[in-house]
Parts: structure tokens; C-alpha cells; sequence
């Protein structure tokens, strides 16, 4: 370490002694022709700084664009959503049994009250069969 | 052309070599101009228009935060249909400071759609004082956007909106009161809805975002979610069409019978689940206050009373599985039989009768039913009674279910054999005696009832609930001989012909016990309770229904009164699922000797 400062130190008069001697010979220096052209630097850094800006603002727009897509999406999710709800729900009301047995006693009909099953591989018949008996209707009052 | 190309060069040596101090003090400039400009700027919006942009930003931007509501699970029959359900629906309310000017416009659009008085409304837009008021509650949202779009089109600013879910309950009455209700905090109050209530809510999400001014959230800001845990759905045992009819054939029965109240249990007898529970007077769960508090339980596990001679069927089981006695048991029946201070009657008069223990179940006979039970030490009857699931629990899920009354042997007076053998000085609820009678069915082994078939996952997928424990209790032997025993009550002879139906084996019992005086004073004015258990087909049981009138105008027996609704609502089940008779022959049991 302490040698290589020695070096540096040693080395310093040496450079001053060319500088020196270089002074000492004047001479009209041109001004060198080939400098680095500045429009192709000047075009690539507008160029970076044009896509960067541009492709920002693709990116912010893009954005923002899907928030709103997504938000109207979600509109609309929520608005299928409410009227599939509201169909079920008039689905609940039809098949409702109190429903169904009110709509049954309009049309006349009563429960059966003889069970008989009818074996379609044999043809035989099992229970007794027997017209149903209008005493058995299930008396419904309005609110059913 | 030299003109030109002199003025070329010179521009061209400006802007080589420049001046560089005109060139600094005009940046300078430049830069000292845009800074006071952001300065001043600064100075705007930190100092003189702070407040009003914080009050812009506490409107509109910002970090929203929003609490995502777990959606209640659903209760379910056994087939998926809805009993129990929540659909989402919106909170109305306004800010008065700014409907107050233009209350009667806004009020006649709101009262137009929905069913809140117009005066209420008006009222409540012009509430002094506050910047919240509650206009309406558990609006449809079809309603409450076709309002809001009225008001939005005649520019009419201060109503919103707030999501408010509603638990409606599609079938109104039907298992109303097994399914229970919710408060308006949406919380159960009673039933299903009490009972299950930390699976059904679930567990509440949130989230924070940064809305704009129109509520879209802004990409890219700072944003968080914790997703709601939705509840879980509960599947009932119950069959939401054979309760439908249970409940309206009960209703008809109490009616006719002018009965105060009554209940009727259906059961599969090989799982003990419960297909139906009806009880009478029930409620409309969508309008749980406008029932009294006593309609809106179920009696069937709430209330208890002494069973009556439907009681002989567990003794008589005991009986026969200990080996004192069969169904040919010859039983010398007296007229009245003493014991100590007290005499223990039949309900029809007679001199002595020469009954096979067949005969005593098939008439009833109170004083032979004690007389073949003197056969059977008081601790093992007790047993026996205790394994039938009498006394305790059935734990059924349902809030304020009784254990009913089973008293200890080592607290049996001299009579309490004997009346405990046919149904009185002891207490049960109508599950209980459904579940025992449903032992004898199922060939002597005891299942303990369930109402809850599984829960329902958010995807639809259900999840089991566990296997109802099970124990013997009586031999199949036993179960067997009993059922032939209670198929003579349903045949033409017996106490309860109005109770067969045509083509079934049907096995059955029928029940008359002295009501308990609720105000006191022992059975003194507290009428009776007529009651009717039994299955079909008696040789495959597949439908165990019980049905119990409380203090029916009229004094007819329990056949009478019970046994044609026995008949309807086991017919209605037998046919919905589709069990054929079995074809064979009811055996002819000697009934006297």
C-alpha cells in the first residue's frame, strides 16, 4: 500500500514534465471533423422517452378501461343475479305444495285415500283400489 | 444564395458556441417560473382550498372500507326444497338536509312501489337533525332500482341505497315450527334457525379499496380482501309435501275435534328420521310476531303429557322380551282391580274377562295390562322404559325440547307398576313416543330420531350428518309378536278400525290419558289427551305416524279421533313413497279364551 503511493507520487512530476513540454510546442489544432452525429442520439432518447410516455398511457387507459369494463360486468352480474333470484323465487311460490293443493282442489281433485299400486311387468295389482272420496278434499282456507 | 448561406452559418455558430451566461440566466428564469407556478399551486391546495378538498376526499375518495356480508346458509327439506332462504334486498334511506325540500315528490315515488305510507315517508325525509334516515327496510331490488332510477331521471338527489338481506321463508307455515325464525338483527330466534345458528351465518369478510367519484375502484390502489365464509345450509329430514299435508290434516282434525292443540309425527322407523312434525296452532314464519309466543315452538318436543294406553305397546314389548308372557298369555281381567286405597277401571264396563294378552291390547284393557305386568319387577320395567327413550332427550336439535317424566323406580308408590303399564304417572312428548313406538317397527331396535339429514356445502355439495346411534331394546321376537298384537286394534273388533287402510297390514295403538290442569289442581278440568300410534305395513314397516289431540269437546277415544288421520297422512305417505302392500296376511291372533 504504501509503496504504491510512493509510485504515484513519483509519477506525478513525470506527467507534469510532458504537459509541459507539450505547452511549450504551440500549434492550431482543427477542430476534429468526426464528432458523434447528434441527431440519431437525439431521436433514440425523444424515441424512449415517446414509447415510455406512450406506452404509460396505453397501460393507464388499459387500466382504467378494464375498471370500468369490470365494473359494468359486475353491473351486470348483479343486475342477472337479482332477476334470477326473483325468478326463483316465483319458481318457490308455484311449486309451493299449499300452491299446488289449492290449484288441485280447484280443478276438483281430492287426495287419494286408498293406495293401490299397478305392477306393469305382471299386471297385477296390489292395494285396493277405490274411487276417491270427495270427504277426504283437504279443507284449504286462503292463506294456504 | 450567399445571403442565405451567411445567415445559415451565423445561426448555426449560435447555437454551436451559444452564450452561455444568457443561456444559464434564461433556464434560470424558466426554472424559478415553473417552481413559483407549483408553488403556488401548493400554496392553493394545502392552504386556501384544503378544507374543501378533505371534504371532497372524505365524500368520495379515499379507502373504502367495506364489510362483506357472509351470506345466512339455506334450510332445506330432504329433497333440496327451500324452507328456510335469503335473498338479497336493500335498506332505503335518505339524508334529510337534502330530501327535505322536496319531501312529497320523493315520497309519492318511494309509496308508489313499495308498501310504506306515504306520510311515513314524508315524515321521514324531512327528519330534522341528522343526515340519516331510515325510509324503508327489506325492499326487492327490482323496487329499489326502478326508484332509484325515478329519482335519478327527475333529478331528485339525497335517497340511497344499503344492502339489507332478507330471510324469506317460501312455504310460510309449512315446518314453520321446526325451522324456527330470525330477528331483525338476522339473527335465529328459534328453531332450525336458533339451534344451527353458528353454521348458518358464517363468517364475515372485508375489504378496502379506492374509489373514485362514481365507485369504480381506481387500479392499482392500494386494495385488500378478506372473502366472506358463507354458511352453510342445513338439509332437514323433513318432507316438505308430507308435511304440507300433515300440517293441513291436523289443522282439520283439531278443528273438528275442538281440540286446543295437536301434533302429529311422521318417521321412517329404519333410520328414525323425521318426515314430518306438524304442529297445531303453528305461525307464519315470515310473520313470526303476529302469532302468539305458545304457536311458535313445537309442542311435539315442548309439551308434555301422559301418554295413555299407547304405552301398553312398550310395556307389553318389555314384557314379552323378559319372557314372562306371550301374545297368547291367558290374562283373567276382574271388573275393577284394587290396589291399596286406590281402583284402577276399564274404560267400558265389564264383569270378569277371559282376555289371551292379545285381546288385552286389541280392547284396551287397562286393568289387564297391570295384571300381566305384575309379572315384571318395577327396576326392569323402568329399564326397559329408559332403553325405549322415555325420560330423556332425544335431542332432536330443536331449542326447549323436554325430557318429559319417567319417575324412579326407587319413587314408585304400590300403584305406579301398574299405571306406568298403561300410560299414566309418567310424561312424554310426542318425539319420544314416536321414536319408541318406532323401536317396535323397526323389530326391536331403538334409533334415535334425527331431523337433520346433512349440511349443505356453497357448492351444493351435501355433507352427511353422522349415523343415528342405535340399541336393541327388545328382541325381534319380541318387536314381532307386539306388532301382530297391535295389528288387532286396527281390524274390525278392535278400538281403532277407522285407522286400516284397505289392502295394508297396519299395526296400531290407540291412546285416552287424563290431561295435566296446566292452572293446577291436578287432572281436575284439564280434559284429556287423545292420542294414535302405528305403522305400515305392519310386516316391513316403512311409516311410523303418531298423532296426539290435547283436550278435545269431544270424548270419543283415541280410534275415533285419531285414527282417521292416521289413516289419511299414513295413506299420503305410503303412496308418495310408492311402498306397495306387502301382500301377506294379518295372522288371527285368539283375543279370549
Amino acid at each position: 500500500m504504501s509503496s504504491f503511493l510512493a509510485q504515484t507520487r513519483a509519477r506525478v512530476p513525470r506527467l507534469a514534465d510532458a504537459v509541459a513540454q507539450q505547452r511549450a510546442r504551440l500549434s492550431v489544432v482543427r477542430r476534429p471533423e468526426q464528432r458523434a452525429p447528434r441527431v440519431p442520439f437525439a431521436a433514440l432518447v425523444l424515441a424512449v422517452l415517446g414509447i415510455g410516455l406512450v406506452g404509460l398511457l396505453v397501460l393507464n387507459t388499459t387500466l382504467q378501461h378494464q375498471a370500468f369494463y369490470a365494473n359494468s360486468l359486475e353491473q351486470r352480474a348483479d343486475g342477472l343475479a337479482e332477476r334470477k333470484q326473483s325468478l326463483e323465487i316465483g319458481v318457490d311460490a308455484l311449486r309451493a305444495p299449499g300452491r299446488v293443493a289449492r290449484e288441485a282442489d280447484r280443478l276438483g281433485m281430492v287426495p287419494n285415500s286408498s293406495p293401490a299400486f299397478l305392477f306393469l311387468a305382471d299386471g297385477t295389482v296390489r292395494g285396493t283400489p277405490a274411487p276417491a272420496d270427495p270427504q277426504h278434499a283437504l279443507p284449504l282456507d286462503t292463506s294456504d | 444564395m450567399t445571403h442565405r448561406s451567411r445567415n445559415r452559418s451565423r445561426s448555426r455558430r449560435r447555437v454551436r458556441m451559444g452564450r452561455p451566461t444568457f443561456r444559464l440566466r434564461a433556464g434560470l428564469l424558466l426554472m424559478v417560473f415553473v417552481f413559483s407556478l407549483f408553488a403556488g399551486r401548493l400554496v392553493q391546495i394545502q392552504g386556501i382550498d384544503a378544507h374543501a378538498y378533505s371534504e371532497l376526499s372524505d365524500k368520495y375518495e379515499g379507502a373504502t372500507e367495506v364489510t362483506l356480508t357472509a351470506s345466512r346458509g339455506a334450510v332445506v327439506d330432504r329433497d333440496g326444497a327451500p324452507l328456510a332462504q335469503t335473498v338479497d334486498a336493500e335498506l332505503l334511506f335518505a339524508d334529510p338536509t337534502r330530501t327535505s325540500a322536496k319531501a312529497p315528490q320523493i315520497a309519492k315515488i318511494i309509496a308508489d312501489r313499495i308498501d310504506v305510507s306515504y306520510l311515513t315517508l314524508v315524515k321521514a325525509l324531512r327528519k330534522p337533525g341528522t343526515q340519516y334516515s331510515y325510509l324503508a327496510r327489506r325492499v326487492m331490488p327490482k323496487d329499489a332500482d326502478a326508484i332509484m332510477a325515478e329519482l335519478e331521471a327527475k333529478d331528485l338527489a339525497g335517497v340511497y341505497t344499503e344492502r339489507d338481506p332478507l330471510r324469506t321463508y317460501p312455504a310460510g307455515d309449512i315446518a314453520s315450527n321446526l325451522v324456527g325464525f330470525v330477528g331483525s338483527d338476522g339473527h335465529g330466534l328459534a328453531g332450525i334457525e336458533l339451534a344451527m345458528e353458528q353454521m348458518l351465518k358464517g363468517k364475515d369478510g372485508h375489504a378496502t379499496y379506492v374509489t373514485d367519484a362514481q365507485g369504480t375502484r381506481i387500479p392499482l390502489a392500494d386494495s385488500s380482501v378478506v372473502e366472506p365464509k358463507p354458511g352453510k345450509g342445513v338439509a332437514l329430514t323433513i318432507d316438505e309435501d308430507l308435511q304440507f299435508y300433515a300440517q293441513r290434516r291436523l289443522r282439520q282434525a283439531v278443528d273438528d275435534t275442538g281440540s286446543i292443540s295437536g301434533a302429529v309425527v311422521v318417521m321412517d322407523p329404519r333410520t328414525s328420521q323425521v318426515l314430518a312434525l306438524a304442529d297445531y296452532p303453528s305461525f307464519d314464519a315470515n310473520k313470526p310476531g303476529k302469532a302468539p309466543k305458545a304457536d311458535r315452538g313445537s309442542r311435539a318436543v315442548q309439551d308434555v303429557y301422559e301418554p295413555g294406553s299407547v304405552q301398553k305397546v312398550l310395556t307389553t314389548a318389555a314384557l314379552i322380551d323378559a319372557g314372562k308372557v306371550t301374545s297368547r298369555t291367558k290374562v283373567s281381567v276382574p271388573g275393577l282391580l284394587r290396589r291399596g286405597p286406590d281402583t284402577i277401571k276399564d274404560w267400558w264396563p265389564h264383569e270378569t274377562l277371559h282376555m289371551t294378552l292379545a285381546g288385552v291390547i286389541a280392547r284396551s284393557s287397562n286393568i289387564g295390562t297391570a295384571v300381566a305386568a305384575e309379572q315384571i319387577e318395577p327396576e326392569d320395567l323402568y329399564d326397559y322404559l329408559r332403553a325405549f327413550g322415555l325420560g330423556q332427550r332425544t335431542d332432536l336439535g330443536l331449542a326447549g325440547e323436554t325430557k318429559g317424566l319417567l319417575p324412579p323406580p326407587e319413587s314408585w308408590q304400590p300403584i305406579s307398576r301398574d299405571t306406568i303399564a298403561f300410560g299414566q304417572g309418567l310424561s312424554v312428548n310426542a318425539v319420544q313416543m314416536t321414536a319408541a313406538v318406532s323401536a317396535i317397527a323397526n323389530g326391536g331396535e331403538y334409533v334415535r330420531p334425527s331431523l337433520v339429514k346433512g349440511y349443505v356445502g356453497a357448492g351444493g355439495e351435501v355433507e352427511p350428518a353422522g349415523p343415528a346411534k342405535s340399541r336393541r331394546v327388545v328382541s325381534k321376537n319380541a318387536a314381532d309378536q307386539v306388532t301382530e298384537m297391535m295389528e288387532m286394534v286396527t281390524a274390525d273388533n278392535g278400538t281403532a278400525p277407522s285407522a286400516a287402510i284397505d289392502g295394508y297390514r297396519v299395526a296400531g295403538k290407540t291412546g285416552t290419558a287424563q290431561r295435566v290442569n296446566p292452572d293446577g289442581g291436578g287432572y281436575e278440568g284439564g280434559g284429556y289427551t287423545l292420542s294414535f300410534a302405528g305403522f305400515a305395513p305392519a310386516d316391513d314397516p316403512r311409516v311410523v305416524t303418531y298423532i296426539v289431540l290435547q283436550k278435545p269437546s269431544t270424548s270419543d277415544g283415541g280410534g275415533t279421533a285419531g285414527g282417521p288421520v292416521f289413516h289419511d297422512i299414513t295413506s299420503y305417505a305410503l303412496q308418495k313413497y310408492g311402498v306397495p302392500p306387502t301382500g301377506s296376511r294379518s295372522p288371527e291372533l285368539p283375543l279370549g279364551y
